[in-house]
């Protein structure tokens, strides 16, 4: 399907697959020979400081959906919806308390699995394992196709092509150089993005500008400005307590808390959220100049790049070529590393094989890399769009987590089985309420079911946690 | 099959790039399935060269609760040759809030095969295609936006939870500071 | 209730002017990691 006048040619997107490629491997490579331990591999040495942690807590919540989904929530839900789009920084910042408790917590922990296992027992262990690994497979999988049918719409290079490119890449830096490379990557990965992001919008401004931008959608697209849109009123904080629910349960997020430097963690989060906040808006208005430019969209999620072509003309989709490539792999990278971090400890050394040495957890976590990768790949290959709608449900399923994991670090009274059924019952009601009304509630119906079960659940339970107990390094 | 995808509503959005991937994929899913539409459609064709050949506009709701919509057109060969041969504006797709398109807003859509449309108030609105070789049917598409109180009722959960998490996070840290000086 | 022209400029102005500062934030920390070799 073509749908950008001035797509590149695909010698022109292969030539900067390759060189893109090529720097991200040699700096993975680079960056794996300093790793030793288990802990350096998995944590990045449990040390990094507050430039790079920063940066990768931005960059990693910089998917494509940033340069991508933002334009397109923009289009659909007009101001409201890049508003609440940028409400995602919510999670960046509360997460920030939560990461310095963390790592005072559990100063040898390695997951988020961990955390649940030996504050919940078995039961929600397992359910939570379940849920995470769900979203992370799921994300995993749509990046990796998101990767293929971008780099086939931007350069018409042939889709398989593309993701098993971008994939292979992105496999074979982690696999080399672990979170460290991941870190590494994020930092140049992030510029890239906010100067691809900035140079659109700027060129947006300077050839329509915002009055005519203001009284067009005005004229015809009335609902984009109106500040009682209903739907979009719906979807802000709906989209607020889906960001939470993803960034607090996810072991992206938890295994970067273990690996900051003490005292940094929060500092770092604080900050990547604080600059995280305006990047959708930067990013997303640039759609509501659509109208103005006369460009019909066949498909809202074009929006971003119809526009950039527009203003820009080829180098537009070079630009976003390459903002797109640097957001997807900025991504891949960190799920790849914590999802093998989750599925190392939390079901290698959890539920396989519970007295493995550190070195075979290395060698474990590596190998989880590379099952990872093929598998992502050959579901990716299959293009099952069940498999991709099933993606839109993950809402439901992480915004049940947020209690659980919020109060279960903070205060002694919630319950095993409190939680587990508040997971469980958050999960199957927001689920239910989506097919009911709406993606744009499906987060928060779930959010409010889990919290009242967790409450009235514990309540009956009577029973008190001591946090003493994690302190030590005991396996499963 | 995979056509029937492309009907749900293209707006639903996740929060990470989850929905956008799917509706990219589903276009893809899409256009192959309309190859071999198109495919079938001309080997009909040759054997019958007098079929005539109207164009079909399907939107993928009937009433749109969020003001948006995706406009599709079948079979696209239709639009696009006539696009290459005439001038853009010979193909358009004209809207209008009435049936008979007294006032109307053109679109030229020579060279696209589905138009997302948003921003629309309440109220019904009509789509058709108009070109040489015959207009399409009339679409009718009703934007019926939710109720401003059930909006308002799901705004104010969503302020009471988001309070509740800031106040847990808050009293927890000043609670595990506490504990940690005595 | 439709947002102003003049909330619409201003919003975007100043998300867009954050954005800007971002870039130069991390590269400034990164000096400073660097300088104390505190990067990793």
């Amino acid at each position: 399907m073509k749908t950008l006048d001035s797509a590149l040619s695909p010698g022109m997107g292969a030539a900067i697959l390759v060189v893109f490629s090529l720097i991200w491997i040699v700096f993975g490579y680079y960056l794996g020979r300093k790793n030793k331990s288990l802990d350096d591999y998995m944590l990045a040495g449990r040390n990094v400081g507050l430039a790079f942690a920063t940066a990768t807590a931005m960059a990693t919540w910089v998917t494509s959906n940033t340069t991508m989904t933002a334009p397109q929530l923009t289009y659909q839900l007009g101001v409201w919806g890049m508003v609440g789009y940028s409400l995602g920084a919510v999670g960046l910042l509360l997460f920030a308390p939560l990461a310095k408790r963390i790592k005072a917590l559990l100063p040898h922990g390695f997951t988020s699995g961990d955390f649940i296992r030996r504050r919940y027992g078995i039961a929600a262990w397992r359910i939570f394992l379940i849920i995470s690994l769900f979203y992370a497979f799921g994300w995993l999988i749509s990046l990796g196709m998101a990767g293929g049918i971008l780099v086939n719409t931007l350069s018409g290079l042939d889709y398989h092509l593309g993701m098993s490119i971008i994939l292979f890449v992105c496999v074979c830096y982690t696999l080399m150089g672990g979170l460290r490379a991941v870190i590494a990557t994020d930092f140049v990965q992030t510029l890239i993005i906010i100067i691809g992001v900035i140079i659109i919008a700027v060129l947006v401004i300077q050839n329509v500008g915002f009055d005519t931008i203001h009284r067009n959608l005005k004229e015809d697209h009335p609902q984009l400005l109106n500040l009682l849109f209903p739907a979009a009123i719906m979807f802000l904080f709906n989209n607020l307590l889906f960001g939470v629910g993803e960034i607090f349960h996810s072991n992206v997020w938890w295994s970067r808390a273990f690996a900051f430097r003490e005292n940094t963690g929060a500092k770092a989060y604080l900050l990547a959220g604080l600059c995280w906040l305006p990047i959708p808006v930067a990013a997303g208005f640039v759609a509501l100049a659509a109208p103005s430019l006369n460009i019909l969209v066949p498909s809202a999620d074009m929006v971003g790049p119809l526009v950039a072509g527009k203003v820009l003309g080829s180098v537009g989709a070079v630009i976003v070529f390459i903002v797109v490539f640097s957001a997807l792999a900025s991504s891949l990278d960190s799920l790849l590393a914590a999802t093998a971090d989750l599925i190392t400890q939390d079901i290698y050394r959890g539920h396989l094989k519970p007295d493995a040495s550190n070195e075979d957890c290395l060698k474990a976590s590596k190998f989880v890399i590379l099952i990872l990768g093929l598998g992502a790949w050959a579901l990716c290959l299959l293009k099952l769009s069940t498999l991709a709608s099933l993606l839109y449900f993950t809402g439901a399923f992480v915004a049940s987590t947020i209690w659980p994991i919020v109060f279960g670090l903070f205060f002694r009274w919630p319950g095993k089985f409190a939680v587990s059924a508040a997971m469980v019952s958050g999960t199957v009601l927001g689920l239910a309420s989506y097919f009911m009304i709406g993606f744009y509630v499906a987060a928060l119906v779930s959010c409010a079911v889990s919290l009242v079960v967790t409450l009235v659940f514990s309540k009956f339970e009577n029973h008190l946690f001591d946090f003493d107990s994690l302190q030590s390094t005991d396996k499963p | 099959m995979q056509s029937t995808h492309w009907s749900i509503p293209a707006g639903n959005s996740d929060f990470s790039l989850i929905k956008h991937v799917t509706e990219i994929f589903k276009t893809v899913c899409l256009s192959a399935s309309l190859t071999r539409f198109f495919w079938l459609t001309s080997l009909l064709l040759a054997a019958s060269p007098l079929c005539a050949q109207q164009i079909k506009l399907s939107s993928n709701t009937e009433i749109s609760t969020e003001g948006y919509f995706v406009l599709s057109w079948q079979p696209e060969t239709a639009i696009a040759d006539n696009g290459a041969s005439a001038k853009h504006d010979a193909v358009f797709l004209r809207q209008s809030q009435s049936r008979d398109f007294s006032v109307s807003k053109k679109y030229a859509i020579a060279s696209i095969e589905a138009l997302t449309l948003s921003g629309f108030e309440d109220g019904e609105y009509f789509f058709q295609i108009v070109s040489p070789a015959g207009n399409s049917n009339v679409l009718q598409v009703r934007v019926q936006h939710h109720a401003l109180s059930k909006a308002m009722g799901f705004f104010l959960t969503g302020l009471l939870l988001f309070v509740v998490l800031a106040c847990s996070i808050f009293f927890g840290l000043k609670q595990s500071k506490d504990e940690n000086l005595g | 209730m439709t947002i102003s022209l003049f909330s619409f400029t201003a919003l975007t102005l100043v998300a867009l002017a954050m954005v800007c500062l971002s870039p130069l934030l991390l590269i400034a920390l990164l000096v400073i990691d660097f300088k104390r070799g505190e990067l990793w």
